[in-house]
């Protein structure tokens, strides 16, 4: 019985194996590696020497990192909510059978979907302020269009409208936890009475929670990391309006080859990231209403 | 009652409809200009309209700009990643399902937790790792990652393993079948819903990547489509001479994300309605 037992744990740890390499390789040794370099000064191609804390106490003495806090900050406050918000509404919209619904639901999908690159260059051409397609729009309206991509006041206004293009991201999986929530609730409400916005605060929203948090919790941690809008449409300008944190952690590492303050960085954001998700869940845990007393159903 | 439930239709089918539209029109810009003639594409007022669908734009792309070159090296890292995202997390899922371990359910705790790992964490430990194993400046660190497993595809295929029915498993092990051959011949073929997803969602998200093929795609004939456009984007700046053949070829990007997610939707609805599994 002890042979069996032996012999099921070396199986066991056969078949996750590849997760257990993989997990050493490219999460634990390199997160242990980039610890000691936050430690150094370090540009890749010569010897490291230890700095002690010098490149996180330089971070804190550094106005570009409290700008690229203040810019991804502000991003993440005004579009993640929002997002999350306009979401669950659309699927709310979509959700129902028709002839044309599987093309609207792709449609309203696919910008959420598309590569960046493409996201990037096309609103970069509609942001154009002399020939794009907003500032011509806008002249039919009479209204002069702000020089969007190259205005400091402007950039981050264009950027919020243009995530709002891909607010389908959540709506697939919306559209599964819609069709989970127990008809007869709806019936029930109906019956006595409630209109939409009563069912849907008291109805959907408090069934939805536990994928409502899900989509949350992701598009928070995605937010945090936005990178390529600052790369490919504004270079992280104008004047740093749009100094991504993550644009700032490459520019660092990649175009200043500092390698320590980049690794310190990444550090940081490691320790921000983990306090907030703790913070979410623990918040949550008050609020998500679970079907099932275990939870599991949340991915 | 009835005419106020038609009255909220076709409200809603007039909500759909309008933003709908709101939503296409930047699509439809890339299109149009995609197909215009450059001395046409700086103009005020705009046209939303062109004389004649200039395919020429796109055959630029090909003759001009290597476009053949960057979607056959996207094609490769995507097929690749397919490949080991598929094997990988097929076995490490059948083994956090079925395998027998006292200490399975802690493991599997820390597979969860590395799901909310964002990659700006990992991402330069990573690149130094490349580094020393003297792999930057080749293709390995764009694929080789997906043959050790992802925390997702792991979590979403055991949780529908853990639906094939107990009698079925015993059933296979009384006719003498192996781990491997349960897998292969029952657990698979069970999952294939999850299995669809898994494998369009990989194309697509290597199809789009662009973060990590921008540090390690070095040289030119590795580019692909991602780095290629915004090297076309970058290296010629928004110059009206450029903008058809740019958004022709973001249009390219565009049709096989276009094709997974029409014929795919309903695979991927099913796929996130969560199951119960009793754990």
């Amino acid at each position: 019985m002890k042979m069996k037992r032996k012999k099921d744990t070396v199986k066991f740890f056969l078949f996750i194996s590849p997760w257990i390499i993989g997990f050493l390789l490219f999460i634990l040794i390199p997160m242990g590696m980039s610890l000691y370099y936050s430690f150094t000064d370090w540009d890749v191609l010569t010897k490291e020497s230890f700095v002690g804390m010098a490149n996180y106490a330089g971070l804190f003495q550094d106005p570009l990192f409290y700008k690229s806090l203040q810019v991804t900050g502000v991003y993440t406050l005004i579009t993640v909510p929002l997002n999350v918000f306009l979401s669950l509404m659309t699927a709310i919209l979509l959700n129902m059978e028709g002839r044309f619904m599987a093309f609207f639901r792709t449609l309203y999908y696919i910008p959420a979907v598309l590569s960046a690159v493409v996201v990037a260059i096309l609103w970069q051409w509609i942001f154009n302020s002399k020939y794009g397609l907003l500032n011509d729009v806008l002249t039919k309206f009479g209204i002069e269009g702000p020089r969007w991509l190259s205005d400091p006041q402007w950039v981050m206004p264009a950027l919020v409208i243009m995530s709002i293009w891909g607010i389908g991201g959540g709506i697939i999986m919306y559209l599964a936890g819609l069709q989970a929530v127990p008809k007869d609730l709806y019936e029930a409400a109906t019956l006595d009475g409630a209109r939409f916005w009563k069912k849907l605060f008291h109805i959907t929203i408090p069934s939805m929670s536990p994928i409502i948090l899900f989509t949350f919790l992701t598009s928070l941690i995605a937010t945090l990391q936005t990178f390529s809008q600052a790369y490919i449409m504004t270079s992280g300008g104008p004047n740093h309006a749009t100094l991504f944190y993550a644009y700032y952690l490459y520019q660092n590492g990649v175009v200043y080859k500092k390698m320590g303050k980049a690794c310190a960085m990444a550090w940081l954001f490691f320790i921000a990231v983990m306090l907030l998700s703790l913070v979410v869940l623990k918040v949550s845990g008050k609020v998500v209403y679970y079907e099932s007393e275990e939870g599991g159903k949340l991915a | 009652m009835r005419t106020r439930e038609k009255i909220t239709l076709v409200f809603r089918y007039l909500c759909i409809i309008l933003f709908g539209i709101l939503i296409a029109v930047p699509f439809y810009w890339m299109i149009i200009t995609s197909l215009k003639d450059p001395n046409r594409v700086f103009v005020r007022p705009m046209e939303w309209f062109t004389d004649k669908f200039r395919i020429e734009n796109y055959s630029a792309l090909f003759t001009q700009y290597h476009f053949e070159q960057y979607v056959f090296s996207t094609v490769k890292l995507c097929l690749l990643n397919v490949a080991g995202t598929v094997l990988s997390c097929s076995l490490v899922a059948y083994g956090f399902a079925f395998g027998r371990y006292r200490h399975k359910n802690k493991i599997f705790f820390i597979v969860l937790l590395t799901m909310i790992l964002p990659a700006t964490v990992t991402f330069f430990p990573q690149f130094i790792l490349y580094t020393k194993l003297g792999m930057y400046g080749t293709l390995l660190p764009l694929w080789l990652p997906s043959f050790f497993g992802n925390a997702y595809y792991i979590f979403f295929l055991r949780q529908y393993f853990l639906t094939v029915p107990k009698s079925l498993m015993d059933a296979a092990r009384i006719d003498g079948c192996g781990e491997m051959k349960t897998l292969l011949k029952i657990v698979v073929p069970m999952a294939k819903p999850v299995y669809v997803v898994m494998i369009l969602n990989t194309f697509i998200g290597v199809w789009g990547d662009f973060f990590n093929q921008l540090i390690y795609i070095t040289n030119r004939e590795n580019y692909t489509i991602s780095i290629g456009l915004t090297a076309l984007n970058k290296s010629y700046g928004h110059t009206s001479s450029i903008m058809p053949t740019l958004m022709a070829g973001a249009f390219i990007v565009t049709i096989p994300v276009l094709i997974v997610y029409y014929f795919g939707q309903r695979a991927m609805m099913n796929s996130y309605v969560f199951r119960d599994t009793g754990k």
